[in-house]
């Protein structure tokens, strides 16, 4: 293999590994926080319930 | 509009002390100050478009996760034929709105959201109906780019139930969200 062909490969592959590194990260931080959000609505519904209101109050 | 007004006076006003602070070329403050334009030329249509719904009454200010919402709606005994007529009214479906009607159930698919209202148990005297965004795509900054029209479907929902029961009771719980992540 030429010097050249490996600096393509290599420019490739760093390419890939950033996306893949990306996608692993963005993975991670959205289970997180989906994890949090959803435990803190858990919380919230079961400690204040979710109260009945009338529905043409959000049109007044 | 009002608002887009606000987020450029304060984006040009960031621009111009960082410009005088950096102490920038008079070429610098016009590239920033074009590009700033330039956004605010493409955003317009869209602030434009929301003032005008928000006017006429097809959406309403609402939090801006609303989207993350289940709404429980409680009223009086209301056939689906009557439902489906008094969401027609309310101007159901809307342009690039799919809307599929089955038994007790209804499905409205847009360009990347999907919803449902189904019908639950309702005793002898009321229905009870649950309406929720099932998915939706948001952009990087987490926000949905067609979430006007996602208040659009649930404001003619909403009037809909209004108008077959003025009394109609409403419950609004945070579902639970499982975000999925795109490769690119």
């Amino acid at each position: 293999m030429s010097p050249e062909t490996i600096m393509w490969l290599a420019i490739v592959g760093i390419i890939i590994f950033i996306l893949i590194l990306r996608y692993v990260i963005r993975r991670v931080f959205n289970k997180a926080e989906d994890i949090i959000q959803n435990k803190l609505a858990e919380k919230k519904n079961e400690k204040f319930g979710s109260k009945e209101e009338s529905l043409s109050d959000r049109y007044k | 509009m009002k608002r887009l007004f606000i987020v450029m006076a304060v984006l040009g006003a960031i621009i111009i002390v960082t410009c005088l602070v950096a102490g920038a070329s008079p070429m610098m403050y016009f590239i920033f100050i074009g590009m700033l334009v330039v956004i605010g030329i493409f955003l317009a249509p869209l602030f434009k478009q929301a003032d005008e719904m928000l006017a006429s009454g097809k959406i309403i200010n609402r939090d801006a996760n609303f989207m993350e919402n289940v709404q429980r709606f409680n009223l009086s005994k209301v056939s689906q034929e009557n439902l489906i007529a008094a969401m027609k009214k309310e101007g159901l479906p809307f342009a690039g709105l799919e809307w599929k009607t089955g038994d007790g159930v209804m499905g409205f698919k847009y360009a990347d959201w999907t919803a449902k209202l189904i019908k639950l148990d309702g005793d002898d005297n009321s229905d009870r109906y649950e309406f929720g965004f099932l998915n939706w795509q948001t952009n990087k900054y987490g926000g949905s780019v067609t979430f006007t029209q996602m208040n659009q479907l649930l404001t003619a929902i909403e009037k809909a139930f209004i108008k077959l029961d003025p009394n109609t009771k409403v419950q609004t719980e945070r579902g639970k969200i499982k975000t999925k992540s795109s490769f690119f």
